[in-house]
């Protein structure tokens, strides 16, 4: 089972000056992470997403276990959009737990992949690794709200949007370059 | 030379005063009757009011009695153990489980007392040996030398 996350770094000190851009003095500084799509999104309340970026995988529950248990999304979708999801159960969210934690490994926030099945590319969707084209919003979405859909399984929640507004590219890492949201005439 | 002089008298002198007895060290008031909830109440207002010295000073190295529940998922081994301090059901606000540290022996008396019930809830008594609190970086509670009171009387 390997777990991989990826976090982006700045300098401790920035100096934005006039004649030239900026000077950057000091050890990097971690301010964002990511393993899980959307678990900072999702999960994680808004007085603590930045405290999330700070942090390492290897102590997300002793630093945030009980948001996993309690997560906050399904009660935001039940405020805003009235979609139903059920309350919390007397023990917790220990199905999100259990998917942070595969295979009887700790549970974190890590993109996980079982290798030792010989998975092909085509085989693997998240959870279990993630493929470019897997609709990851709609698949947290859903578990994170976890409506019973009366034959065993959960109503589908999603975001709407279920197809990219550009194509993936051939080469690395065949992702197209994101909009600019600045929409001036020129900018891509 | 004269103005030499002096400087030296000046500053000899200076080091005769008495310099003022430091301020006896305050020890944190007990807090074995106070809830993990308790804590909570002081780390948000922490958040807001910039005291997260004063709460990690009056918190860390006490020990505490709490009410917690353990999930099997979560406290699988006894140097892998992390319990939920407050009810899991209640909208959460703070994200932090407390490590369980145990004393010899008591991982197995907690294992025994839970047996099959999933969540279990027990009360502990512990030292909180570590209590990480800051304006950027998550809450870290870390209870050592834990042992297992039964039955759970503990306020939450």
């Amino acid at each position: 089972m390997l777990g991989i996350y990826a976090t982006a770094s700045r300098p401790r000190v920035r100096f934005l000056r006039n004649e030239h851009a900026q000077d950057d003095f000091g050890d990097y500084v971690q301010v964002s992470r990511l393993g899980w799509p959307l678990v900072n999104e999702v999960i994680i309340p808004l007085q603590d997403k930045d405290k999330y970026n700070r942090s390492s995988p290897k102590n997300d529950v002793s630093n945030f276990g009980a948001y996993l248990l309690d997560p906050e999304v399904p009660k935001l979708l039940n405020a805003v959009l009235h979609v139903g999801c059920p309350a919390t159960p007397a023990g917790g969210r220990t199905d999100i737990v259990g998917l942070l934690s595969p295979n009887g490994t700790k549970p974190a926030d890590l993109l996980r992949i079982n290798i030792a099945k010989g998975q092909t590319n085509a085989q693997s969707h998240f959870p279990n690794g993630r493929a470019l084209a897997d609709d990851v919003a709609d698949t947290l979405l859903t578990v994170a709200c976890n409506l019973s859909d009366g034959k065993g399984g959960l109503t589908p929640i999603g975001d709407g949007v279920n197809a990219n507004d550009k194509a993936f590219t051939t080469t690395f890492p065949y992702l197209a370059s994101p909009a600019s949201g600045n929409p001036a005439p020129g900018n891509p | 030379m004269t103005r030499t002089l002096l400087l030296i008298a000046a500053l000899a002198g200076c080091g005769k005063t008495d310099p003022a007895p430091p301020p006896a060290p305050t020890e944190p008031a007990a807090l074995v009757r106070a809830s993990a909830a308790d804590l909570a109440h002081e780390i948000a207002d922490a958040a807001r009011l910039g005291t997260w010295r004063d709460v990690q000073h009056r918190w860390q190295g006490q020990h505490v009695q709490w009410a917690v529940t353990r999930q099997r998922l979560l406290c699988g081994a006894a140097d892998d153990c992390n319990v939920a301090a407050f009810p899991i059901e209640r909208p959460a606000k703070q994200g932090w489980m407390p490590v369980l540290e145990f004393a010899p022996g008591q991982y197995d008396a907690l294992a025994a007392g839970c047996g099959d019930r999933e969540p279990c809830e027990l009360t502990v008594a512990a030292t909180l040996r570590t209590l990480e609190v800051s304006p950027e970086l998550p809450t870290r509670v870390v209870l050592a030398s834990a042992r297992v009171v039964a039955p759970a009387t503990a306020a939450r």
